[in-house]
């Protein structure tokens, strides 16, 4: 999943990146308001991490001009201003969650969680797909109860195939929302994953969960074929 | 007599039972002499009758009352004494009445009988006229020979009136006046009573008004229009200290808010650390990284807090200046020096231009945060690879010291603001870093407590911070500070 944290505290910057990118998530960074209105126009991210008092652009502003031009991305707003007026402006102004400074990290994630599900309108954490359970929250993947370990990298891509289950899902997609793929300069390295995701979710002697579509891409079957 | 109704009323009936003390004193003086005077005046007349009426033959003397004048005798109350003496003092006539006694021999002339009071032989009071008169002789009986009047004999009469009557009407007319005297007194304190009562409502009012004021809602004032004019500057007064009070409050209030604020960010960012490196197993390196980042920021709300505390000291007057002789060159470089890794990061040069002779006798500790608070503001607002200078000068026992910094981006009317507290450049920029927005105000707080000023000014990119104070401790401006206002730059 693809997300944009927007917050200009340094210290909190680096806790929460890391935190959310341990937890498979590809996260871009922004501590100044114009730079991030502009990261979140030109891509498209799943859930966006917004502060309010930014330098450059407030995080408001921004809000209002990414639902003016039609992003749809889901917005958690995270800021110190707790009152209830300030909260109904931020959503008002078209926040998804609005989550009020000091916070735990784990109840951040759980909401950012939450959002991700939303955009792809479900409410189960559990994915169930033919064999496979993906439990989303604890980011656990078992095939017929044995526990399949899976690297940061390959739990991004399963979850992201898995979300999008039924429907074939392109290379840029892939590259575009999994796990900072984009900072990995190889040109095949969503097939390279694919292979190694390939090789531990599926059993000998079946045929493969992920099915390549020849020029369009990938495609986790709802039910095997 | 605390109280301005007792004070009024024993003020309003004292003077009123007094001012009727003394206007019963004078009528009733009035009313006795004049009915003394009356009593007086019968006396005399019938004396003047009795005189007239005597006529005197040898030892023998005759009284012929006119029928005419009787009834002026008998309309005098009380009993009526009378003697008559011959010149060589023996009592030629007495009335019966007078049995064996005698009235006292006095006399007046005819025309001013002499008056005056006596005791009667029975106890009573009186009051005698006495007068000598010329008697006419009792002709013989014969009609024709004219008696010789006008001859040289004379007679003394003393005619005295007891004064029962005249003690009882008196006592009468005296148990009146003090009978009306407390009757006017009572009416007057119960009017006296109810209207200050009336007048002093108004007061009641506005103390009732008050009362309903509540410490955590000053946004109230008292209605001063329909008040007695004595009480409305009371009352403007009273708006007034509400006003200023609310206006402090609501300074608090935002300021407790700010601090609110300011806290939540650091602590989010010590709650977040923590709670990454504990989710899951890490090497002893990342833990350590974690515990690092938080005592960076623990470090830098600890500044916050100093701030904080030294500005509220500074407030309440608290504060004490310890004052010792100090190297102004010196305590920059000292400043300096938790600045130097950050501008050296930002690739930021720095030139402390403070003469080595240069010193004062101030407070260490308070210039030092002075100092680094300055810094500290200046590598975080100069652009990258930007420039920080000091300079300094003693002129006339006045310190000047500029801490200058290049890249900055202020307009001329943001200035005037940067020593507000929690004032930032950028209004959005409030979650953003520690330092700013207590520090300069922290600044100009201890140059005022210093007996200084602190101004700012932004010209051509260059965020220029000026400090005046005395070079020597003193507890109020001295006279050279208001002229000098106008910062004559350090040559």
């Amino acid at each position: 999943m693809r997300l944009l944290l927007v917050e200009d505290y340094p210290p909190l910057q680096k806790s929460v990146v890391k935190g959310l990118r341990e937890a498979g998530f590809a996260v871009d960074v922004m501590g100044d308001g114009k730079e991030a209105l502009w990261y979140a126009e030109s891509n498209q991210y799943d859930v966006i991490v917004l502060d309010l008092m930014l330098p450059g652009l407030d995080g408001l502003s921004i809000l209002r001009r990414l639902r003016a031009g039609g992003r749809e991305s889901h917005v958690l707003i995270i800021t110190a201003k707790d009152a209830v007026a300030d909260r109904v402006a931020g959503l008002n102004a078209g926040a998804d969650d609005y989550l009020v400074k000091p916070f735990e990290f784990e109840e951040l994630l759980a909401r950012v969680q939450a959002l991700v599900r939303r955009s792809y309108h479900r409410k189960n954490p559990i994915i169930e797909i033919g064999p496979l359970s993906i439990d989303t929250a604890a980011q656990r993947v078992v095939r017929a109860d044995d526990e399949i370990r899976l690297t940061a990298r390959e739990y991004a891509l399963l979850e992201y195939l898995a979300v999008r289950a039924g429907e074939v899902v392109s290379r840029t997609d892939i590259w575009e929302h999994v796990y900072d793929f984009r900072s990995d300069a190889t040109s095949n390295v969503v097939d390279v994953y694919i292979g190694h995701l390939r090789r531990k979710i599926d059993r000998e002697g079946e045929p493969s969960l992920i099915e390549a579509v020849r020029g369009r891409g990938y495609i986790l079957r709802k039910e095997p074929a | 007599m605390r109280s301005l109704r007792t004070r009024l009323l024993v003020g309003m009936i004292g003077s009123f039972a007094l001012l009727l003390v003394a206007f019963g004193l004078v009528i009733d003086a009035l009313i006795e002499y004049t009915l003394v005077r009356e009593f007086d005046f019968y006396l005399e007349t019938v004396a003047r009758t009795l005189a007239a009426a005597a006529e005197a033959g040898g030892d023998q003397m005759e009284v012929r009352l006119v029928p005419e004048v009787l009834p002026d005798i008998q309309q005098v109350e009380g009993e009526l004494f009378s003697q008559y003496w011959n010149d060589d003092g023996t009592t030629l006539a007495k009335s019966r009445n007078l049995a064996d006694h005698s009235l006292p021999r006095f006399s007046g002339e005819v025309r001013h009988p002499q008056v005056q009071p006596l005791v009667l032989p029975d106890g009573r009071g009186a009051r005698a006229a006495g007068m000598r008169f010329p008697v006419r002789h009792s002709a013989p009986s014969s009609e024709g020979s004219r008696p010789s009047s006008g001859g040289d004999e004379y007679l003394t009469l003393v005619v005295a009136r007891d004064t029962t009557d005249l003690e009882s009407h008196v006592r009468q007319l005296r148990w009146l006046l003090l009978a009306a005297g407390a009757a006017t007194m009572t009416v007057g304190a119960v009017v006296s009573v109810v209207v200050i009562r009336r007048s002093l409502r108004p007061l009641h009012d506005v103390a009732a008004d008050i009362a309903t004021i509540k410490e955590d809602d000053l946004s109230m004032r008292i209605p001063s229009a329909t008040l007695p004019e004595e009480i409305v500057p009371l009352v403007q007064r009273l708006n007034e200290l509400l006003h200023r009070l609310d206006e402090a409050f609501a300074r608090e209030r935002s300021l407790t808010a700010d601090i609110a604020h300011e806290l939540r960010t650091p602590v989010a960012g010590i709650l977040s650390a923590a709670g990454v490196t504990l989710s899951a197993d890490r090497t002893p390196g990342d833990y350590r990284e974690a515990l690092e980042d938080v005592r960076k920021i623990a470090r830098q709300m600890r500044s916050m807090i100093d701030n904080l505390l030294t500005l509220a000291r500074l407030d309440s007057q608290e504060g004490q200046f310890q004052f010792e002789p100090i190297v102004l060159r010196d305590i920059v470089d000292a400043c300096w020096r938790g600045s130097r890794e950050e501008a050296i990061a930002r690739g930021l040069t720095f030139e402390n231009e403070v003469p080595d002779d240069l010193s004062c006798t101030s407070d260490r500790h308070a210039l030092s945060i002075v100092f680094v608070n300055l810094l500290e503001n200046a590598v975080q607002y100069t652009n990258e690879g930007g420039r920080i200078w000091v300079t300094a000068c003693k002129t006339d026992g006045v310190i000047q010291v500029e801490v200058a910094n290049t890249g900055c981006q202020l307009a001329a009317q943001e200035v005037a603001r940067v020593f507000d507290r929690f004032w930032r450049a950028d209004p959005s920029r409030k979650d953003a870093s520690l330092h700013v927005g207590l520090g300069l105000a922290l600044v100009r707080r201890i140059m005022t407590a210093l007996g200084g000023q602190a101004t700012a000014t932004s010209e051509d990119g260059v965020f220029r911070v000026s400090l005046r104070y005395p070079s020597e401790p003193v507890f109020s401006p001295p006279d050279g500070m208001a002229d000098a206002r106008n910062d004559a730059s350090c040559g």
